[in-house]
Order: structure tokens, then sequence, then C-alpha cells
């Protein structure tokens, strides 16, 4: 069978694209597609903006320093971390998990073409996102490139054998890490970790980044030509850390077009390796895994867990269901810490004399915590936790049906569940902000107690949402998450929670309220929308479990 | 103790029934066996009286309690074994019965359940596993023990023996057996029919929704004119009799 024929039977078999329409259209669902394809659009217009402002900055960075392909650098770096870093999970699924690994095994179809056509799939993926993280680079590079003197023709031609090529080194080393992993430990057992790395490592990435640049403008001390000096050291630092990257960049450069042939060889070097590579083994990798999952079973421990009140097991069960798949685990956890990151960021990347001039036009006003106490609790609330809290247990939700607990008790967990989460991360959350702003201590006390109500009306809200409709029909946790509209319908609710509930708090603030009467205002009000709301919830979750959600 | 009154249910909007009008009655101490070709409703009833499904009219009640009125109830009083094994599969084998112990209340001096019933479908050793790594007929042990820690007045199950290894099928037949001499009722669904003929004090048969036979194995056969009829002979006869489909 030739390895084309064979991607394609993965892409019909295995993909959304092989009959994936076909189903929402089945179920009436096509309707879906153009809120998906707007939702979509909206958020990679966002991205793209954000991108090319970055890339604009250092276009203009590299220009005042004599490095004018410093964006390309730059792009084809950031293009290689999120295809390495995507690549981790999805090599992971795609070449040992995937759903015609076993049929594919007991084919007689050879290594070789089993993983080409898995790695054909993976750059299929990966090509995407090469194109959104590079193209607003290639974009806002022109106009420097261009007046250093390169031609249009060569800008075009370097551009597309840029973005055809560049997702080659990542995968290659991605499948290759991947692979090296699956054969030293036990797949099955540290799947979700494996992926994990991942994260962590881009994460790191960033922040060390962040860092990295900070101090470099820290040590201008604000003097600009002190400032473009280690700058511009920093700037040759860094492209000297990645060669391969500054061979595709320099090709952009007049006169240097065959650096790309250097970048190309590599590329289609690392693709051959991980290629060869991975297919040695990998017909017995596959069959390893089939013996761990038959093999002889060791003696239980004996230790059974203790009895627990039914709310706490729910609870428990809740904080399983959250970690029983990398996507559940990864939404919740970037959730959970993407406010304190980037509070982190902000605080290790802003020099000391920007921050006290930042602070310096707040000072003494009267709407910086209440600003901030907002922020903290959209941070919070925007979430899908609560929002796709029954959706996320899938098929298993008919079991919760069949428990002889209401609905009340088995919602009220969730609830409860998720304030543990999100309500321990706002005071956690208030504390640095309060360190950031430099604000007493007891500001942090005093942004929880206001906070908390708001945090606790938003997730009973959301999680309301999704007791009405929830979609528990999927068959790949992605789909529990990233196309369940509980989700974004959630967003809009815990904005406009916020600005209804909010709104006596906002307006005491126009009316020249102290901030201690602002605070007090809202976070009362709040309080005592969240128990009517919390009491609402409770009943309505009765009703729903008791008709077992009409189904 | 279980009561079924003139159940309908359909599922497509044209109005063709899973249930057509379908009644039964199982007494306590009996083991009920439900038979039907695939796609008949006996799936559709289970999921009726264990409080999966509503009705879209009739009724259901396990020992006097109207399902509709008091699911909960219902609920606390059924062990129910579905065709797929609704699991955690993120959870050891452990930790999973162990949170439905919980959920039923069992307490803790009664929670040695877990261990004998474990020993006795011989999951021991892969109590401290994930049930991911189970195979399927693990996992329907696993659902089974579930089903059976709370020492339920009524044991359901949707084709439990689909899976399970020769010993394993014994034992859980006899599982069912002893049920039944405690005083509690067992109804199962199942499509071998040699495990209904040799276990089920009575059987019924379901074909478009509707119960098209029902009785202990030899007032089918006198049904059928023969005496040594197998069920299998009698369920085959009974099925192809009446082609045409059930219609409202």
């Amino acid at each position: 069978m030739q390895t084309i024929a064979l991607l394609r039977a993965k892409i019909e078999g295995t993909t959304f694209l092989g009959g994936g329409l076909d189903r929402l259209r089945e179920r009436d669902q096509l309707w879906i597609l153009p809120l998906a394809f707007v939702g979509i659009a909206v958020g990679l217009a966002a991205v793209v903006a954000l991108l090319y402002q970055n890339y604009r900055a250092m276009a203009a960075l590299g220009a005042s320093i004599g490095s004018p392909d410093l964006p390309l650098y730059l792009a084809v770096v950031a293009t290689w971390v999120l295809i390495f870093v995507l690549g981790f999970p999805i090599a992971l699924s795609v070449l040992y998990f995937s759903r015609d690994t076993r049929l594919l095994a007991s084919l007689p179809i050879a290594p070789i073409k089993i993983v080409a056509a898995n790695a054909g799939l993976l750059y299929l993926y990966a090509l995407p996102a090469a194109i959104l993280v590079v193209v607003p680079g290639l974009v806002a590079a022109w106009s420097g490139v261009s007046a250093a003197g390169t031609g249009l023709l060569q800008y075009i031609v370097a551009s597309a054998l840029t973005v055809v090529s560049l997702p080659l080194v990542p995968l290659a080393l991605s499948v290759l890490a991947v692979t090296a992993l699956t054969r030293a430990v036990n797949l099955s057992r540290y799947r979700t970790g494996l992926e994990v790395i991942g994260m962590v490592f881009v994460v790191l990435l960033l922040v060390g980044f962040q860092l990295l640049l900070s101090r470099s403008i820290g040590a201008g001390e604000g003097d600009p030509a002190a400032v473009a000096d280690a700058l511009g050291s920093f700037v040759v630092r860094i492209q000297a850390a990645v060669p391969p990257a500054r061979w595709y960049s320099r090709a952009y450069l007049p006169g240097s077009f065959s650096s790309l042939g250097l970048a190309l060889a590599i590329s289609v070097a690392a693709a051959t390796i991980a290629l060869v590579a991975v297919q040695g083994g990998y017909l017995r990798q596959l069959s390893s895994q089939e013996v761990t999952r038959t093999r002889r079973r060791r003696t239980t421990s004996g230790r059974f867990p203790g009895e627990h009140r039914p709310v706490v097991s729910l609870m428990m069960r809740e904080l399983k269901l959250l970690t029983s798949n990398s996507t559940f685990l990864f939404e919740s956890v970037g959730e959970l810490l993407v406010c304190a990151l980037i509070l982190v960021m902000i605080r290790l990347a802003t020099p000391p004399q920007a921050m006290d001039q930042v602070m310096g036009v707040f000072d003494g006003s009267d709407y910086l915590i209440p600003a901030a106490t907002a922020l903290l609790i959209l941070f919070a609330g925007i979430n899908s936790v609560s929002s796709a809290a029954l959706s996320r247990e899938g098929k298993t939700f008919a079991l919760s049906l069949t428990l002889p607990l209401a609905g009340s008790a088995q919602v009220g967990a969730k609830v409860l569940t998720y304030l543990a989460l999100f309500g321990s991360t706002f005071v956690v959350n208030s504390a640095i902000a309060t360190w950031i702003l430099g604000t007493p201590w007891w500001y942090a006390l005093v942004i929880s107690l206001t906070g908390l109500p708001f945090v606790w009306l938003i997730g009973v809200t959301t999680i309301l949402i999704d007791i009405r409709r929830p979609l528990l029909d999927w068959n790949h946790p992605q789909q529990a998450v990233k196309q369940n509209l509980n989700v974004v319908l959630g967003m809009g609710i815990a904005i406009v929670s916020l600005a209804v509930t909010a709104a006596p708090a906002a307006i005491a603030v126009f009316r020249g309220a102290g901030t201690p009467v602002v605070l007090a205002l809202g976070g009362g009000f709040a309080f005592v929308v969240a128990v009517i709301a919390t009491r609402q919830t409770r009943s309505y979750a009765d009703r729903r479990y008791h008709t077992a959600f009409d189904a | 103790m279980i009561e079924v009154r003139n159940l309908v249910k359909s599922y497509s909007r044209d109005g063709r029934r899973a249930l057509d009008d379908l009644s039964l009655s199982v007494k306590p101490g009996e083991l009920y066996g439900f038979l039907g070709p695939n796609g008949a409703g006996k799936t559709t009833t289970i999921k009726i009286i264990v409080g999966l499904l509503r009705p879209d009219s009739g009724s259901a009640s396990v020992a006097d309690v109207d399902v509709l009125a008091d699911p909960l109830e219902v609920k606390r009083r059924i062990g129910y074994v579905a065709d797929e094994p609704l699991l955690y599969e993120n959870m050891s084998g452990a930790r999973f019965l162990s949170f439905i112990a919980d959920a039923f209340g069992v307490p803790g001096d009664e929670r040695g359940r877990i261990i004998e019933l474990a020993e006795e479908f011989e999951l021991r050793d892969a109590l401290d596993d994930r049930i991911s790594s189970y195979s399927h007929g693990m996992k329907q042990k696993v659902a089974i023990i579930a089903a059976l820690l709370h020492d339920p007045d009524v044991f359901i199950l949707d084709e439990p023996i689909v899976g399970l290894d020769p010993q394993s099928s014994f034992l859980l037949k006899e599982t069912m057996r002893r049920q039944c001499e405690k005083g509690k009722t067992v109804f199962f669904s199942t499509h071998v029919m040699e495990v209904a003929e040799r276990l089920c004090d009575r059987v019924g048969i379901i074909r478009h929704g509707r119960l098209i036979a029902e009785g202990p194995l030899a007032e089918l056969r006198e049904r059928a004119g023969t005496s040594d009829a197998t069920l299998e002979s009698i369920f085959l006869e009974l099925t192809h009799a009446d082609d045409s489909p059930a219609q409202s």
C-alpha cells in the first residue's frame, strides 16, 4: 500500500474530516460550523494581531541595531517552539495511541510506511500552526528587509520555502523525543506526565526569555544609547543560540539567499533521521504496549480508600475527572495558573522605574483596587472547569444518574470543587497582585473578601448553563471543552454576571464613594446574589436529575 | 417487586415506538430473563426501570416505589449493571468501588464486602490498577461488584454475560441464583438462550417493543405445542412469526 493512500485512509478514519460533517448533518448540528468558524476566526485574528504587533516592535528594534531579519528569526524560533511543544502530545497520540494503531500493526504494511503516513498526518496538523505564527513575522519584516535591498522575488520564494519546510525540524525533534521516552518508560502509566513536560518546557522558556529581555533593557539604566547597546548584544547572543533559525532568517537579506539551502537541508535531514529512527523498532514498541496492557498484575496493597461522606467522595470524583486526561488537565491547570503567570511575568519583565511610573498614575485613585479586583475576578471566572462541569462526565454521566444522590448533592459537589480550586487561586492571585502593586498586605484580604462572592456567583451560573444542556456525547475530551457551546456561553455569562452584579459598586465609584464603601457594596451584593443563584441552581439540578434529563 | 405498566417510548420524530404499551411484572425472589432480538427494546425497558430514561407514557415501579415519583429511592434499592460498564477509567478499581460505596452510603464496617466480592470474582490482585488497564471482562466484573456492594433488593443486568470468561460467567450465574435464594429479585436481559433456559424462573420475550410471550419455560413449550422444544427454537419461532414492525 502506498504511503499516500495510507495517509488518506488515516485522515478518513481517525480525524474529524472523515465523517465529522456527516455526523453533524445526521444530528442536525450543521449550525455549529458557522458559529465555530466565527469563533475560531475571531480567536485567530486576535492572535495574529498580537503577534504582528510584537513582530513590528522587533522589526523596529532590529532596524535600530542593524538586524532587519530579527523578526524573522524570532518568528522561526517561535514556530519551532510552538510546534515542538504541541507536537509532543500530538505525536504521542498519532504514533502510539491512534485508534488505528492495532489495525495497522496487524496488516502487512512496512513500518516505514506506517510511520511515514503518521508523519504526514503530523505535518498536516503542524502546517496551519506554522502559517499562523510565521506569516505575521514575514509581513512585519518586509519593510525592514526591503529597505536593506532584498528583492520581492527573493522574499516570496524564501517565504514559500520557509513556510513549507518550517514544521519539519520541530516535528522531527518532538517525534524523536516522544519515541525515546516511550522506549524508556511505561507509556500507559506516564502518558499524561509526558504531555505535561511539554507544557512546563514552554512556560519555562517564556519566563526565561522575558527575564533575559528585561535584564537586557534594565542594563541600560534608562540611557537610550546604553539600552540600544545592551539590546544589540542581546540580539546577537540569541541569534547565535539557534544557528538553523539564523540560516532561515539570513535568507531574507540581500546576497544571503543561499543560507536557505542550509536551512532546508537540515530540515530534510532532521525529518529523514526521525523517520528512520522511529520506524526501527516501531512495531516492537507497539507490541510492548500490548504486553503492558495485558501484563500480570501486581498483588493489591490491601489498603482501601477510607469511608467518606458522599459530598467528599463526589468532590474527589470531580478531581479525578479533571485529571483523567491531558486535555482536561491542561485546560484546568492553565486556567488556574494563567493569571498568576501573567502577574509574575509583568513583575519580572517590568523595570522598577517603569513600575513606579505606572503606579504614580494611579496614586491616590479610587479606581485602582476595584479595577484590579474586577480583573482578577474575570481571570478566575472565565474557565471551562465550571461551564463544562457536567459535560466533562461524558458517557459516564449515566453512572451519575444511577446513583441514589440528588441532583443538588451532585451539583453541590461540583460547585464546591470549583470554589476549592478557583477560590483558593483567587486568594493567591490577590496576594500576588498586592505584591506587584506595592500596596499593604491587607489589601489582599480586602480584594479576596470582595471578589470571592463574585467568583462563587460566576461558578454557579456557568454550571447552571451546563446543567441545562450538557454536551455528553463526545468521543474525544477535546470535544467536551473546545466544541462545547456552554464554555463559550460561560465566558459571556461570566462577563455579564460581573457587570450586572458590580453595577451598584460601579455607580458608587462614579458618585465618588470611597474604596471601602465600593468594595463592601460590590462584595455584599454579589454575596446575596450568589446565595440566591446557588439555591436556584440546586433546585433546578434536583429537577433535572430527577427527570433523568428528559433523556 | 418490579412492575411495568403500559410503557411507551419513542426515540424518533416519526413516532416509531421503541416500546409499545409494554407491561410486565417480576415477583420477589424471582429470576426473570428478558429476551429479544437486537433493537427489540430490552435496554430501553431496563433504562426506564433504573431511572436513566423517562417513558413517554406508562409507569414503572420497584418495590412499590414509582420510578418517576421517587427515583432516588428506587436507585437505592437497585443494583444495575449496564450493557457497557459505566466506570471512571482513570480511577483504580479500589477507588471506584469506594466511591460507589460512599454514594450508596455503605457503612465502613460493611466495606469488607469489596474484598470478599473482589476475591470471589478473582479481581483482588487488580484492584490497585487503573480501570483503563483492565480487559472488558475485568471491567464487567468491577461493574458487577459495584452493583452488589450495597446488597440491593433488585439486581438488574443488561447483557451481563457478554465478555466474561467461562469461570466468571459461571460465577455470575451462581451469584444471580444466590440473590434469588436470599429473596432478592434478579432481572436480566440476554441473547444467550442456554443461560436463560437453565437459570430463569420465568422469561419474557420482547419484539418491536411489545412483550410477545411470557412465562416459565414449561408454559412456553406448552404454547409452542411441543414438550421438548428448546428456548432457542421457541424464541426463533415467536420472533419470526410476525415480521411486521409494531406501529403506534
